[in-house]
């Protein structure tokens, strides 16, 4: 080897100084790599880093701002900007009892909520790990369908199948009392219950992978029956993760707006997102009331959320040792088949009756017409798949969309991940914060920010909006941003759960090597988090494909998405219609999971028989649901 | 020099991890940094690697400021090769592609890489396993490809964070030696980091003893432990029989001291010091006796001998080849020596111990 003295000049400022670096005499065959090239790497580090940022500060908190700043400075956005502070918002929201006892409903429903939602989802988890059941395994899958399943579909669903004059009705008579039982707060209540446990099963799921049995073994050594070893050790035990998801699942049940938008409006309870909805898109507009509104339901859910994560502080036992602990699964014995039926029942609920409703309708004629065999047809999907259809035209915006969100989101959640956990850069822990905050912004808070932050008057000084400036509000673009806006935290969040399992010492080599922030993303961490990269792309995917609520406010008019399309054939009453569309997006949301998951893993394990070789470092399908539940854990 | 370290500082917080550590190393020299788990060794290391900044002091490599006091140079512009304890090989790339991965950075032509990959490769012993993944690898092995990934960029130094903690004892062995060699054979400067002693000397030219951040001694594995500087190196090097004492009166290159009042009573005993470390009459030191060089006697010496002690045998295990001895000498609150003798003793049996003036040194205590 060359000697290395003479490799390279005396110089303490290689970064900034290109032309003294060029003064270094390569003399081994490898080129210097510092060069001119510290130019370039500064410039891409600006990007990687900068670009993400001001994306989340223009989408995500600039328009969060704005609804504050609406509500107390209700003449800001008018054409006349002024910044005379008022609060009559506040004085309409505690004058006008449709407002306030929007409000409190949504609490009342949400509190009860939140406790159904515990029960099912403790009991489904400890069901699912902890016991000898029958079809426990696929208890996992089930719970990410429901996961995923739009609320305002299950709740519209059910509202078909306990309708008057509805399919089950034309066999079973249903009672009056039974129909103005379940179109009442109890039906609400239901269906939130229903999309909201699986929060806590996730929860808990991940509370019980790190608690094993020890405990309870120790309790039984000492002579307790397995029962009290339960109630008395692990129960108390799993309680932050209990009392933690219920808390996830009331701010869930706050900011729902499909269910608030289907059945919640058929039974006649006024939730405050629907509210929210209302004072926006019925004249007369009321935006400092919407923005008052939200300012209320956005600390509503912020207070729990922050009571979410002192909960999870303040545990006081230290169960989480990061070692997997043996666990042993209790013997059930006749009491399995009851527990079975419990499953099912929760379940048939919860995925089978409703999407089963969907699917049926979307085959029938006429609703009115029951089950009879010439009511049986394909007209409905075969009207929507119809060239230029209007249908088909909001199937395909809002498919173009979530592709577009998802990878924007993924490529840009990444850096950000990156560096709220890899880097030391100032200001990184704001950025961890205000994802966190946003994290809870439920769609329809954000996109009512949107109408206050990109349609104000004053963006036409800089040349958005107004007559002939770049239109952005109106347009297909803001819907993206509002998504982009809407998924970002929640990307990022994941992204850093995901880069917690890369050891440290993996990016350090990296960089020792040579690699700048650029080639270490693109090389190193990139690959090595595909997988879960490809789950958080999923994930952001399918949220889009079923978002309502932001796509009710900010839809470009006569461009309606999907979701807007559906409600509206549903309002409009052509079921059968907004059926097949709806069961064609579901359609499209499980060509992308084959897609992403499974043809890439079928293509490894052909390769993987074909050469011979063990497969490489590939995330099981399990890893990526574990990652994904410590995240959604976290959040 | 090539590589010079001057004051290096760091601090967390109020703890100081690392205070005013100065180094230097002639180019092809091999040095261990060596101490207890938390006394600063990873730390400098991370240092002149630049993936922690240092407070203070100066890092200069082959006559490139990697770190001046104020300014730090970009880890990846150092131009350092390190081996990482879990070795840190990149999992979804094959061995070659982790190793060509600093030469691809580097933009190198395809051929010019692939020659030097199976060079690298050749090198280490692994000529076949380019195509394999790390996965596929066992401990040595996965460890060979980590040393040749950090040579491939043709390092100006070598850094290795523990490199052979997580092998077994056997492989470690076999692996520090087979190290060593490549190392000389490249005449790569490099520096080690480890907590294991007989590691340290096994590799290294010179050896650096910390404690608590600080600097206790460098020198060759043998000034180590002949002449240790302090109490401290002289129990962290090879095992060591310690008596705290006093100084009574000094000679040129022997002291008399007093055992520890406690346990000896009026007992006096005798060791030689370095010379240019001069001791005070009334410091505190201690009598430093490698178990090797403790004579045990069955009956008592009939001359008069210096440094003989009446002690009771406590236990005895057969221990490489020789029975290890452990004896309780003292009054009050006995001291226990330990000692190898051919033949088994039987516990509580009395013994005379002799640990004799020229194999007893005396150091600060």
């Amino acid at each position: 080897m060359v000697p290395r003295q003479h490799r390279s000049v005396n110089s303490t400022s290689q970064i900034s100084n290109g032309t003294e670096a060029h003064a270094s005499v390569p003399l081994s065959f490898l080129p210097a790599l510092r060069s001119g090239r510290a130019w370039a790497r500064w410039g891409s580090r600006i990007g990687i880093i900068g670009v993400p940022i001001l994306l989340l500060l223009l989408l995500v908190v600039y328009p969060l701002a704005a609804i504050i700043l609406q509500s107390v400075f209700p003449d800001l956005y008018t054409d006349h900007p002024n910044l005379i502070p008022g609060l009559n918002a506040l004085r309409d929201l505690t004058k006008n009892p449709a407002n306030y006892l929007a409000f409190f409903n949504s609490l009342w429903l949400g509190a009860i909520t939140a406790i159904l939602a515990c029960l099912i989802g403790t009991s489904l988890a400890l069901l699912a790990r902890r016991t000898d059941m029958p079809f426990r395994r696929s208890i996992d899958t089930l719970v990410w369908i429901v996961f995923f399943t739009p609320s305002f579909l299950v709740g519209e669903a059910w509202s078909l199948v306990c309708i008057r004059g509805g399919i089950p009705d034309q066999y079973f008579h249903f009672s009056d009392a039974f129909i103005n039982w379940f179109f009442s707060p109890v039906g609400v209540i239901f269906i939130l219950s229903l999309k909201t446990f699986p929060y806590v099963y996730l929860s808990v799921t991940a509370a019980l992978h790190w608690l094993g049995s020890e405990f309870e073994d120790a309790a039984q050594v000492c002579g307790a029956k397995t029962w009290r070893a339960w109630w008395h050790i692990n129960i108390p035990l799993l309680w932050p993760a209990i009392l933690s998801a219920g808390l996830i699942a009331f701010a869930e049940a706050l900011s729902d707006f499909g269910t608030a938008a289907t059945i919640a409006q058929n039974a006649n309870v006024t939730l405050i997102t629907y509210q929210i909805y209302t004072a926006i898109n019925t004249s007369p507009v009321d935006f400092s009331l919407a923005a008052a509104l939200s300012l209320f339901l956005f600390v509503a859910i912020v207070l729990a959320l922050g009571l979410q994560a002192a909960i999870l502080r303040t545990r006081s036992f230290q169960v989480i040792s990061g070692k997997n602990r043996p666990v042993r699964m209790l013997s059930l014995g006749l009491w399995k088949w009851p527990a079975v039926l419990f499953c099912f029942v929760i379940f048939a609920l919860a995925l089978l009756v409703p999407l089963g409703a969907c699917l049926v309708l979307s085959l029938l004629h006429a609703f009115g017409q029951g089950l009879s065999a010439s009511n049986w047809t394909l007209d409905n999907y075969q009207a929507v798949l119809m060239q230029g259809s209007d249908n088909l035209d909001s199937l395909g915006r809002t498919f173009w969309l979530s592709l577009g969100n998802a990878t924007i989101t993924m490529l840009v959640g990444l850096p950000i991940a990156f560096i709220i956990r890899r880097t030391q850069l100032p200001g990184r822990r704001l950025l961890s914060l205000i994802t966190l905050v946003t994290i809870a912004v439920p769609g329809l808070i954000l996109a009512c920010g949107y109408i206050f932050a990109w349609n104000a008057p004053y963006l036409n000084v800089i040349g958005i909006g107004g007559v002939d400036g770049v239109q952005f509000y109106g347009t297909v673009w803001i819907l993206l941003a509002a998504y982009i806006g809407g998924s970002l935290p929640y990307a990022t969040r994941l992204g850093i759960g995901a880069l917690e399992q890369v050891s440290s010492t993996m990016l350090e080599t990296a960089q020792v090597q040579g690699a700048g922030l650029f080639q270490m993303l693109l090389r190193i961490v990139g690959p090595l988090l595909r997988s879960s990269l490809g789950s958080i792309w999923l994930l952001v995917f399918t949220n889009t494909m079923f978002e309502l609520a932001a796509s009710e406010l900010l839809y470009p008019p006569g461009q309606p998405t999907m979701p807007v399309m559906i409600v509206s054939l549903f309002n409009d009453f052509k079921l059968g219609p907004g059926m097949a569309l709806a069961m064609l997006n579901i359609a499209l949301v499980i060509v992308a999971v084959v897609v992403i998951r499974f043809i890439p893993w079928g293509i490894q394990r052909m390769l993987a028989h074909n050469a011979q070789k063990e497969r490489i470092h590939v995330s099981t399908d399990q890893a990526i649901k574990e990652e994904l539940r410590v995240a959604a854990g976290r959040l | 020099m090539y590589l010079q370290i001057k004051q290096l500082k760091k601090s967390y917080g109020s703890r100081q991890v690392v205070s005013d550590v100065d180094l230097s190393m002639e180019e092809g020299e091999i040095l261990s940094l060596l101490g207890p788990s938390g006394c600063g060794k990873t730390t400098i290391l991370r240092m002149i690697a630049g993936l922690v900044t240092p407070d203070a002091g100066t890092i200069e490599v082959g006559g490139r400021m990697l770190y001046d006091g104020k300014r730090a140079m970009a880890v990846e512009e150092r131009e350092l090769g390190m081996v990482f304890q879990d070795y840190a090989l990149w999992p979804h790339m094959t061995v070659a592609q982790n190793i060509a991965f600093g030469l691809r950075l580097r933009r190198l032509s395809r051929a010019k890489i692939t020659r030097r990959v199976d060079e690298l490769l050749e090198l280490v012993n692994l000529a076949d396993f380019g195509r394999r993944y790390p996965n596929q690898l066992s401990g040595g092995q996965q460890q060979r490809v980590a040393v040749a990934r950090a040579l491939a960029t043709e390092p100006r130094v070598i850094l290795l964070d523990e490199p052979l903690s997580s092998l077994d004892a056997a492989l470690r062995e076999s692996m520090s030696g087979e190290l060593v060699q490549l190392f000389k054979r490249l005449k790569m400067t490099a520096i080690n980091v480890t907590h294991d002693q007989n590691e340290a000397m096994m590799m290294s030219d010179r050896i650096m003893i910390l404690r608590d951040g600080e600097v206790q001694q460098v020198g060759t594995p043998q000034q180590l432990y002949l002449n240790p500087a302090n109490r401290f190196v002289a129990s962290f090097i090879g095992a060591a029989n310690i008596l705290p004492g006093e100084v009574l009166e000094t000679d040129t290159n022997c002291v008399t001291l007093r055992l520890e009042q406690s346990i000896f009573g009026e007992q006096v005993a005798v060791g030689r010091i370095q010379e240019e470390v001069g001791q005070q009459s009334g410091d505190k030191v201690v009598l430093v006796c490698r178990p090797d060089d403790v004579c045990l006697h069955r009956t008592c010496p009939p001359d008069e001998r210096k440094n003989l002690f009446a002690g009771t045998v406590l236990h005895t295990s057969f221990v490489g080849g020789r029975w290890r001895t452990t004896v309780a000498i003292g009054h009050e609150e006995p001291q226990t020596l330990v000692a190898f003798t051919t033949a088994a003793m039987n516990g509580q049996d009395r013994v005379w111990v002799e640990l004799s003036p020229e194999n007893c040194m005396v150091v600060p205590g």
